[in-house]
């Protein structure tokens, strides 16, 4: 057996060279491997919610505005241009010309029926936050509607350039979702061909897809996507040419692929970030997170720069606010800091009455591998962690039911660059504020309605002060994906976690 | 009034076990593995907990870059390997004993009331084992971990309570052609408890069939283990249990081998060990094959 | 007769019932399917929204028996997760999972019948030897570790086969391997064993006097006597093999059963596990059945027993 495996060992080094034996540039087709994070569920991502199917999502449809990548400006699409009317209307001019897949053209009851039908109280959509803004849309004429919110919403023109895709309204009234799904009809740079459900989908470039839109025309024809879970499998298929590219790779992954000829492979920091929530709100019966110095002291004992350059390749950044930075209003000036300070952590402890350390139940989504570094932080400061890394619904469920004094999670704002994305979600009230404060409820009232985007920057900074100075949470670092490549595909990656696949072409 | 059926005594099963090659070479593997596991304190170089993210994956013996500090190379965390696979042999045995030990208790006492009684108190145990037996015992632990949330002791409760079958159906059979023999009858003729023709007068014969099934169920409950923490429903973090190890060094497969291959081979030779020797047993004693 | 198999039938069912009854308990624990259906990153809002709406705070029991009363008529509802259909779901995978069962099973049988046959023939000698390590090395295998292993070999270095997905014969190369090698032991030893209780049987004695050559003897006499039970344990050896397809097919990207149940035993999906579950319990009992009832036909002692 030893003989067998030493053999197998040398082989395996030999094989360290990636082929593009079946390429893929010859019949000019782009094989993605994806699935990492749980195959995609339903094409129709209203209803389906996965990261991938927002990739998915625009590759063959289209959204009402675009937001550009490198400026942040945002760019009509389907829209041509837009103004608020009062402040709860959003009247938005339509671009004339563009087709469906099957040949419908576009136009306002589209966006009508799309809105109308996902905002409703039981459209079954995922996120209700996504849609809930909506109270309802009208049709102006053939080519203007009007977007009426519920209450005065500034980042309206985010969540549009956002997951909120138009669909084909004669199209999916007759089909549904579920048919939707099976035989996705959009406007975007790619046409579906075949859809195995968790298994396979193949599509063609859209040769009608030059309208103007600020997404550019499909550069390479045809795309394969397939499902595939596992890490190392994508490795494999990777190195011996059954797919291009992947988007899944661990950041040791990444290290090591960039070294295989043939191959090229890189880290890319997201808009995902990682924290570990403290129950301020005294939802479990744990008192020690209830006293601020606790929260504080956990906060210095962890040495978010040591995790980021050994764990993640010294892609993220160690974070200080419940936001992401590069979301708007995500200001790192007015966070309280907490640079890793193990005595003043062990100080803070024992001034709290925990000087012979302190016991912490942890709760993490299962593949949490952050939580093993973290939890040998913790341990250095006398903290002893007992991790309970659950799937996530489980997870969910022990955090929800109050079970959970402290859990590490991540979250992905939904790709919005708007600090409300992340902070308004966790801090507004309701179930999932954790620390239930008064005024930074109030202060976050304010700037999820008012226009005026300086009033917004400042009553968002306010929140997060108090935030960080109440140390509610535990903020650790951005997220990170790794992606690699065969050397022939031109590919970028980019922060919003959504590779743009009809702008890769062959080199 | 006891007679035992096998004329097994001590001291000629022993020269009968030290003339059986495989017995005594697994035997010693298995005994070599016993005592790394409880002296694991001792001969591990290192706290098999203790992370150092700046020596993370360094390579075994014999590979380029290799830390002499390190024989057998660190994990992603840059704990060392020979630790925590000497620790693992810990997890695996201690899983291995106590899941045979429940599954032991619970199969046996199955099989000795269905095998004595027969009749009603059969029909109803043997529907019983025959519903065990329909269950996906993998999916079944799958769903059981997630309620009770993944851990040591819910992965041996786990196993505990679902690999009793073979036990109950081997001790029922075993039971019963005990039960039909001279010295049993003179008991009961003779007014003794069911209890004490139990505990005393079948239970010591059919011991020998419950050590051979337990040494080979003890197999499976280890491989078991192992493939329920390689998908992440058995053994959590930071335990050193070698599936979970396998688990978490897949995606290195091609680049740092050895950390899939080392903790394979320890499984495989523990598992190896104990099956040749619960063979080697099986045969020796005479016990009744368990299919 | 008659009552023996009307006995028989009433145990299997009632069987299939508290197996059904007792995962659709335990997969109700295992998680808020609420939060499954939900989805990651939906605020706790979502959640109850869900909950109220598939009427997961009712009792158990209620829900169960709604779910039995359709089950009965075929339809086993909706996955929460994937919004399909779970009978179509299942229909569209099954066929992956029992090919690659079958073929696991055809693979084994293939080593395991020349083999043990072979083995048999000469107890003790060369080809019974290495029969026995093979079985020993077979049952201690770790069978994801295997497949790993088999896909470094045959998939990177030698490059010989595809290593995931389903699209040709040659993508269930590797894991009929690995889930062969799980099934080869049992029949190596049945095999084995049978043959050897056939050839020191009268009837063969006779055919041997009467001249018959060796592999005669033992293809047409011992391999009837190892027949039935070698179809018997193949066919329980097929159940089992589904534990072993969920590694498998989770390591090979096939989407078959294996790699749904563990999908949703993760995902709380309610339906789906309680489907799998039932589909797996129908197919022992009745395997069981059908032995039984053949059994019974063949020795009229154990009908008495009943």
């Amino acid at each position: 057996m030893f003989r067998i495996s030493s053999l197998i060992a040398g082989a395996s080094l030999l094989a360290l060279t990636a082929t593009s034996a079946f390429a893929d540039k010859n019949d000019d087709t782009l094989r993605i491997g994806w699935g990492g994070d749980g195959v995609m569920i339903n094409a129709d991502n209203y209803l389906g919610g996965t990261r991938t199917g927002i990739w998915f999502t625009k590759m063959v449809w289209d959204t009402l505005i675009e937001r550009d990548n490198a400026t942040g400006e945002y760019k009509g699409s389907l829209a041509t241009a837009w103004q608020w009317v009062d402040d709860k209307t959003l009247e938005l001019k339509l671009r004339e010309g563009v087709s469906f897949h099957n040949g419908a053209e576009f136009g306002a009851d589209d966006v009508v029926f799309t809105y109308n039908t996902m905002s409703a109280e039981n459209s079954g959509a995922r996120f209700r936050a996504i849609v809930d803004w909506i109270d309802h849309v009208e049709k102006v004429d053939a080519m203007t509607v009007r977007i009426h919110t519920k209450e005065p919403f500034p980042q309206a023109l985010e969540f549009l350039s956002g997951p909120m895709p138009i669909y084909p309204h004669k199209y999916y009234a007759q089909v549904g979702s579920v048919g939707m799904s099976n035989k996705p009809v959009g406007t975007g740079p790619y046409k579906v061909v075949e859809m195995k459900p968790g298994e396979q989908y193949t599509l063609v470039r859209n040769d009608d897809y030059d309208w103007g839109s600020p997404k550019s025309k499909a550069k390479i024809t045809n795309v394969i996507i397939r499902e595939i879970p596992d890490a190392q499998t994508q490795v494999a298929e990777l190195m011996s040419g059954g797919i291009d590219v992947t988007a899944d790779m661990s950041p040791d992954l990444v290290t090591r692929l960039a070294g295989v000829p043939g191959l090229e492979a890189k880290m890319s920091e997201t808009l995902r970030i990682f924290i570990i929530g403290l129950d301020a709100a005294k939802r479990a019966n744990n008192p020690a997170v209830n006293d601020v110095r606790v929260r504080q002291a956990l906060n210095y004992a962890i040495d978010r720069d040591g995790i980021v350059k050994n764990l993640m390749a010294g892609a993220a950044r160690t974070l200080s606010t419940p936001c992401h930075p590069l979301q708007f209003g995500c200001s790192e000036e007015a966070a309280v800091k907490y640079p890793y300070d193990p005595e003043k952590a062990k100080a803070l402890l024992a001034e709290a009455g925990f000087a012979d350390g302190l016991d912490l139940t942890m709760y993490a989504e299962a593949p949490a591998k952050e939580a093993e570094a973290i939890m040998g932080n913790l341990a250095a400061v006398g903290v002893r962690v007992s991790l309970n890394r659950v799937p996530y619904e489980a997870y969910r469920d022990a955090q929800i039911s109050g079970k959970a004094p402290a859990f590490l999670f991540n979250w992905g704002s939904y790709s919005l660059a708007d600090a409300s994305a992340s902070i308004s979600f966790f801090f507004k009230g309701g179930e999932d504020d954790f620390a239930q404060d008064k005024d930074v409820i109030e202060w976050l009232k304010t700037g999820d309605s008012v226009t005026d985007p300086a009033k917004r920057k400042e009553v968002y900074a306010s929140a997060i002060g108090r935030i960080t100075k109440e140390a509610y949470w535990i903020p650790l670092f951005s997220g990170v994906r790794g992606y690699a490549w065969d050397a022939d595909l031109d590919f970028t990656p980019y922060a919003d976690e959504i590779p743009r696949f009809y702008e890769y072409s062959w080199k | 009034m006891a007679k035992p059926v096998q004329s097994n005594t001590g001291s000629g099963l022993l020269r009968r076990l030290a003339s059986n090659a495989p017995v005594l070479i697994s035997g010693s593997i298995l005994l070599a593995l016993v005592v790394i596991a409880v002296a694991a304190p001792l001969l591990a170089p290192y706290d098999p907990y203790a992370q150092d993210l700046s020596r993370r994956l360094l390579p075994p013996i014999g590979y380029a870059g290799h830390d002499p500090a390190h024989f057998l190379g660190t994990d992603g965390f840059g704990r060392d390997y020979l630790s925590r696979l000497i620790y693992g042999t810990r997890i695996s045995l201690l899983i291995g004993f106590s899941v045979v030990l429940i599954a032991g208790f619970i199969g046996t006492t199955i099989g000795l009331l269905a095998g004595y009684f027969g009749g009603k108190v059969d029909q109803v145990l043997m529907f019983v084992i025959n519903t065990r037996l329909a269950m996906p015992v993998f999916l079944a632990a799958m769903a059981v971990v997630v309620v009770f949330g993944a851990s040591l002791t819910a992965t041996v409760l786990t196993l505990g309570f679902f690999l009793w079958d073979r036990f109950a159906v081997v001790i029922r059979s075993t039971t019963q052609q005990v039960a039909a023999q001279d010295f049993v009858l003179a008991a009961r003729s003779a007014g003794f408890s069911n209890t004490r023709i139990l505990t005393r007068e079948i239970l010591p014969n059919v011991l020998s069939s419950v050590v051979v099934i337990a040494t080979l169920e003890m197999g499976s409950a280890i491989l078991l283990e192992a493939a329920l923490s390689f998908l992440g429903f058995g053994v959590q973090e930071p335990t050193p249990s070698w599936g979970l190890m396998l688990s978490q060094a897949r995606e290195q497969l091609f680049f740092d081998a050895w950390l899939i291959y080392l903790p394979g081979l320890a499984l495989l030779s523990l598992v190896l060990a104990v099956n040749i020797f619960g063979d080697g047993l099986r045969d020796l004693l005479g016990a009744r094959d368990r299919t | 007769m008659t009552s023996f198999i009307i006995k028989r039938l009433a145990s299997a069912v009632l069987t299939i019932l508290v197996v059904s009854a007792l995962t659709f308990s335990l997969a109700f624990l295992a998680g808020d399917p609420a939060i499954a259906i939900a989805g990651k990153d939906s605020s706790a809002a979502d959640i109850a929204r869900v909950r109220e709406y598939y009427g997961f705070d009712r009792p158990v029991v209620i829900q169960y028996g709604e779910w039995l009363a359709k089950a009965l008529t075929g339809d086993f509802g909706r996955s929460f997760h994937y919004q399909q259909s779970v009978a179509d779901m299942l229909a569209s995978r099954l066929p992956i999972t029992f090919g690659l069962g079958v073929a696991a099973i055809i693979f084994a049988l293939a080593i395991a019948v020349p083999l043990g046959v072979a083995a048999a023939a000469k107890p003790g000698g060369l080809i019974d030897r290495f029969a026995l390590g093979l079985s020993v090395l077979g049952q201690a295998m770790p069978t994801f570790w295997l497949a790993l292993l088999l896909v470094v070999l045959f998939g990177l270095t030698l490059r010989w086969l595809p290593i995931s997905g389903n699209a040709t014969w040659q993508h269930f190369v590797m894991p009929t391997i690995a889930l062969g090698t799980f099934a080869l032991p049992a029949l190596l030893r049945i095999t084995r064993a049978g043959t050897l209780d056939a050839l020191r049987s009268d009837y063969v004695r006779t055919a041997r006097a009467k001249g018959l050559g060796a592999g005669k003897v033992l293809f047409r006499h011992a391999l009837r006597n190892v027949m039935i039970p070698l179809v018997s344990i193949s066919a329980v050896q097929l159940g089992a093999l589904l534990a072993g397809s969920i590694v498998i097919e989770q390591i090979f990207a096939l989407q078959g059963i294996g790699a749904l149940s563990y999908d949703a035993t993760l995902r709380a999906d309610l339906p789906v596990v309680q489907a799998i579950t039932l589909i797996v319990a129908v197919f022992y009992v009745l395997l069981t059945l059908v032995a039984d009832i053949v059994n019974a036909i063949l020795d009229p002692r154990i009908r008495e027993s009943w």
